[in-house]
């Protein structure tokens, strides 16, 4: 089972550098990517300054797996990515990774849209805010 | 003085379940009370046989064994003696599914032999069955001679084994032995929020499995605090709330909502 899961936040250098392993695939047409932030919400007064991703994370990998197989079902794609963080991420670092290639662009917009929700709604993973005051509250996907 | 009472044997060590038996609640309730409970309509003197006070609290009145450490002869025995009857039907804490449709039937069949036991399919219940006083001068001899099986003993008497397959379900003779009968070993895994509210909770648990058990309201009990946090459970990592009979899992997780991404 692969492991969807980095520790800490997924570097704007990793993104890079996965975008260029794809330009040998010369049959991609269309790159579509989703990065999910940490942002600075506002809770009772005071700001958000990093998220605590916590997981089960062996049947989260299985869910990933799940996914990506559901995905590749319904949409004609080349290839396909998820990364999800895990541990602390500070507000404006990126904690979601997802990259879907395919021949034409639609698939991939289309299959992007599927895989975040699905991963949003299916995946155990649970996010402690944290405030500057160390006080933290747990975060519920809506 | 009526001719037949009924005899409820708890008595066991029950060293197999580290505890007494008929205290041991399946379905939610011990053991020994299904039986009280099948026997209730009947209206006949019921007495239990235990060595234990903790019976007293069932409202039935309580006998020891008069030979100590004899088995279930022990129990048989004192029976037949603190009954003051003939005869007692003979009932035991682990088969605790006897119901009262059974002992009426028993009744019904009892004829002329000393010792009425039931067989169904090819296993016979030596414990579950009608035994008459007219057996107490073999049984104070089995006794004295440390002759302790059941079966030897009803060899030597006047006994019919009535064979009930077709009349009656095999689940009614169902016999509880052990822990493992009863419940399930499980890792409690809680996440995000939960796994705050449970820190140093003991996260080892047993959870009946005799029958399905609905994991939420059992949860909702044992730790109240859930009754306020949405949560979902995963059985071996797969999204369910009803353990099956006879299940056991390896792990059960509590999820708190998700907030991936």
């Amino acid at each position: 089972m692969k492991n969807c899961f980095k520790e800490g936040a997924i570097t704007p250098e990793f993104i890079a550098e996965s975008i260029a392993h794809h330009q040998v695939k010369t049959n991609i047409g269309a790159h579509q990517i989703f990065l999910g932030q940490v942002r600075n919400d506002i809770i009772d007064n005071k700001e958000v300054v990093a998220i605590d991703y916590s997981s089960h994370e062996e049947m989260a990998n299985k869910m990933f797996h799940t996914i990506r197989e559901n995905t590749f079902d319904k949409f004609d794609l080349t290839c396909m990515h998820i990364y999800h963080s895990i541990g602390l991420v500070k507000t404006g670092e990126l904690c979601l990774f997802v990259f879907a290639s395919s021949a034409h662009r639609k698939t991939a917009q289309q299959a992007i849209e599927f895989i975040v929700e699905e991963i949003k709604t299916n995946v155990p993973v649970f996010g402690k805010e944290l405030f500057k005051d160390n006080s933290h509250v747990w975060k519920v996907n809506k | 003085m009526e001719d037949i009472a009924i005899v409820i044997l708890a008595g066991g060590k029950s060293s197999r379940m580290g505890q007494d038996k008929g205290l041991i609640p399946v379905n939610g309730k011990p053991m020994v009370q299904h039986l009280i409970n099948a026997t209730k309509p009947l209206k006949l003197k019921t007495i239990i046989i235990a060595n234990n006070s903790n019976y007293d609290a069932f409202g039935i009145p309580v006998y020891k064994d008069i030979y100590q450490d004899s088995g279930p002869l022990g129990g048989i025995h004192s029976g037949l003696i603190n009954s003051q009857t003939s005869r007692v039907i003979v009932l035991s804490c682990d088969t605790p599914f006897v119901s009262t449709e059974f002992i009426e039937y028993l009744i019904k069949i009892a004829n002329t032999h000393d010792i009425i036991i039931p067989k169904h399919g090819s296993k016979t219940h030596p414990l579950i069955g009608i035994y008459s006083e007219n057996i107490l001068n073999v049984l104070n001899e089995s006794i004295n001679n440390n002759k302790l099986k059941v079966m030897e003993l009803i060899k030597k008497t006047s006994h019919s084994i009535h064979t009930v397959t077709s009349e009656f379900p095999e689940g009614i003779f169902e016999n509880i032995n052990t822990k493992k009968d009863l419940c399930a070993q499980v890792n409690i895994k809680p996440f995000g929020i939960i796994a705050e509210h449970m820190k140093g909770i003991d996260l080892t648990i047993e959870i009946p499995n005799k029958r399905n058990t609905n994991l939420r309201s059992y949860f909702n009990d044992k730790w109240p605090f859930l009754n306020k946090i949405s949560y979902t459970i995963a059985i071996d990592q797969e999204l369910r709330e009803e353990l099956n009979k006879n299940e056991h899992p390896t792990e059960i997780a509590i999820l708190p909502p998700f907030a991936g991404g």
